[in-house]
């Protein structure tokens, strides 16, 4: 481990005087092994240790890790991998520095070493890899064989699978109380508060509802029971406003259902208070302790907050997902009403909607207040 | 509190407890002395999670228990690991490994994607967000393969595979200590094409310290003067800004107060001058707009009644009634 350290930090230096020098063909005789180091260079050598030795320390790489990120880089190494494998000029250091590299987090198997730690969970051996990864054991790439083009699979919208959505909380939460925006306060209650005149409506597409009929009913059902389910005759509500629907990533085992009101959302004014309050994690950095402090952590995460938000009808017509049925086929539903029988109807999602454009200044302005 | 909360574009708080709020994630930072045992010790962290605890079970919010951290020293909060210990941020560290592995392929291979570089890259924006240095190493790898297809493989130029390399050997440096000192010296910069200058004086800690909390969060740049405003800027001709927000009340604006003009642009604005013209017109609504909060709006220029068209500049008298309009100075803007 101190050996790979110690490569570790000689490929840094060489890399950092190589960009310090304005990226030479070949280096000057005080920056060649041997030249004599002075203080200021020991002092940058011993920090930059401390940093390599921080970034070594990190536990060993599981999927549940690497959360959300972990699919989407398990597409990048798989696609990457399809890449040509014409060698222009020899990388032969940068070889061994993949093998240190892949020594320690290799999920790609014998071809590029072995996952020493046991605890290499990761498996870019599953249904991703299936027909765009090579096995480690055939032939190199020729350039005669390449593909023309390499897809990245998509991990920003997926299907959407009745199972993988997690829903176990009934909306709950009534939020007027700490819309203190009066705008966000009315247009929460009635989103058509902000529509634009309709002469200024640009053209979109129709949102697509990237899920199979028993799914979405499955699905119905759930929020059904926790009364969160809405239903609306298809002729009150304009056609092309009915939402989409898909999926991205949470983790290995579940999805977050979007919305996708793209239509509703373009034919109405943005707006935007409280959303400014948001914090990135990056603006940590800009902290600063002195020698004898630490910093202690500590969080709560809302379960499926966006889930638990009690919504007006009119916000809840606004969720009409774009697919039709017939009564007969949602008439189980304890918030069907018997007038509907023989119409076709609408399901719609009675709580805040993740793609809502409203839905993150709603979010974050009644819960800033709600801590005040 | 607000004095707590750190937010985009907020001046970064005081201390000793700082507060994050990310839609569902409540994060708070608590600074604490090493010199003392933790449960010694009174933090304002343990009163406002009470307090946050209360609260959403009295409106029917759930926390995750899972989830749930109180006052640990190593975490990770809206996609930043910090120790608080060592005094480090930094992107998730595994993350940064897997990047640097997923870089170090594409090296190898020499050969990309469109998609898959933006992939990339705007993974290793993330990462330099806790290192902004390393921004700087980052130039050609922006223009590869921008008239190629999406998923079209493509060779990688020297250049940017140097790039690659470089930002895949210093990923381990891509943290923030937080036990940096500030520099207590103020700089200050400026340049022009033909020249360039620093200069730098010495301030208190206290002031170094104030500057800082204000620093700018995205770095703050001057756009460098080009073509005709840098020949009016040399000749001494700058155009007065008469549009900026900071002498418009929004609110006044709207109830249709006159604009409250600078000094200077009062002054210039002689009784023979116009503070502005709108060529092309239509139905002139800019003009009337600016007519109406108090502005002197030259009538325009009119061949019909559609006013002004831009094929009109090709006909002499037009060109020639503009063209002392404008050498005459009587228009400003």
């Amino acid at each position: 481990m101190l050996e790979t350290r110690a490569h570790c930090l000689q490929y840094v230096v060489v890399s950092l005087n190589w960009l310090n020098l304005g990226c030479p063909i070949s280096p000057p005789p005080s920056a060649c092994v041997g030249s004599h180091l002075s203080d200021g260079q020991h002092d940058m050598l011993e920090r930059l240790e401390g940093l390599i030795h921080h970034f070594w320390k990190a536990p060993d790489i599981s999927f549940d890790e690497l959360g959300r990120a972990a699919e989407k880089l398990a597409n990048l190494c798989n696609a990457s991998f399809d890449l040509s494998a014409v060698s222009e000029f020899d990388h032969q250091d940068l070889q061994n520095f993949l093998d240190v590299v892949s020594t320690k987090v290799d999920p790609y198997g014998p071809k590029y070493g072995k996952c020493v730690s046991g605890s290499c969970d990761i498996s870019c051996s599953s249904e991703h890899k299936g027909d765009t990864v090579p096995s480690p054991d055939v032939e190199p790439w020729q350039p005669e064989t390449l593909p023309a083009r390499v897809p990245l699979a998509n991990t920003v919208s997926k299907e959407v699978f009745a199972d993988r959505i997690k829903w176990k909380l009934g909306p709950l939460f009534d939020p007027l109380p700490f819309l203190s925006d009066p705008v966000v306060h009315s247009a929460f209650k009635r989103p058509d508060v902000l529509r634009t005149p309709e002469s200024g409506w640009p053209r979109m597409a129709r949102a697509q509802v990237r899920c199979k009929r028993s799914e979405l009913l499955q699905l119905a059902q759930k929020w059904d029971d926790l009364g969160a389910c809405r239903l609306v005759t298809c002729d009150s509500v304009r056609r092309d406003e009915a939402v989409g629907i898909f999926a991205i990533n949470k983790d290995q085992q579940y999805d977050h259902l979007i919305v996708n009101p793209i239509d509703i959302n373009s034919r109405q004014f943005s707006y935007t208070n409280f959303t400014k309050t948001l914090a990135p994690g990056a603006l940590i950095c800009l902290l600063r302790l002195e020698d004898h402090e630490n910093l202690v952590s500590s969080s709560d995460d809302l379960c499926e907050f966006y889930y638990t938000f009690k919504v007006s009808e009119d916000r809840a017509v606004r969720n009409a997902i774009g697919m039709a049925f017939d009564s007969s086929e949602i008439c189980h539903l304890k918030c069907f009403d018997s007038k509907w029988h023989g119409q076709k109807l609408y399901i719609c999602l009675g709580m805040l909607a993740m793609g809502d454009g409203l839905a993150v200044e709603i979010a974050q302005q009644s819960h800033f207040n709600l801590l005040q | 509190m607000d004095h707590e909360l750190i937010a985009y574009r907020h001046p970064i708080p005081r201390g000793p407890f700082y507060e994050l709020l990310t839609i569902d994630d409540h994060i708070g930072l608590q600074k604490i002395s090493s010199l003392l045992p933790l449960a010694e010790q009174l933090t304002r962290d343990k009163e406002v999670f009470a307090n946050s605890d209360m609260a959403y079970q009295q409106v029917g919010l759930t926390s995750h228990p899972g989830k749930r951290q109180l006052q640990v020293p190593q975490a990770t909060v809206l996609g930043a690991e910090v120790d608080g210990v060592e005094g480090c941020v930094s992107a998730p560290r595994c993350r940064v490994a897997m990047l640097m592995f997923v870089t170090a392929v594409v090296v190898q291979r020499q050969h990309t994607t469109r998609r898959i570089l933006q992939s990339i890259i705007g993974t290793w924006v993330y990462v330099l967000l806790f290192r902004r240095a390393g921004f700087s190493i980052l130039e050609s790898i922006f223009y590869e393969g921008v008239d190629r297809h999406m998923d079209e493989i493509f060779p990688l130029t020297r250049q940017s595979i140097n790039e690659l390399i470089n930002l895949m050997i210093l990923g381990p440096l891509f943290q923030t200590d937080l036990r940096a000192k500030i520099c207590p010296e103020i700089f200050m910069m400026d340049a022009s094409p033909s020249g360039g200058a620093v200069c730098r004086h010495p301030l208190g800690p206290t002031a170094v310290e104030e500057i800082w909390r204000h620093t700018d969060q995205r770095g703050y740049y001057t756009q460098l003067q080009t073509g005709a405003n840098l020949v009016l800027h040399e000749l001494g001709l700058d155009h007065i800004e008469m549009f900026g927000t900071s002498n418009i009340d929004l609110a006044d604006f709207s109830a249709g107060a006159v604009l409250n003009l600078t000094a200077a642009g009062a002054d210039d604005a002689g009784p023979a001058g116009f503070d502005c013209i709108e060529l092309f017109a239509g139905q002139a609504n800019w003009s009337r707009c600016h007519a109406e909060v108090g502005l002197h709006v030259h009538p325009g220029i009119e061949r019909d009644a559609e006013g002004i068209r831009f094929g009109d500049l090709n006909d002499k008298k037009t060109f020639l009634e503009l063209a002392y309009l404008a050498a005459t100075g009587k228009v400003k803007e």
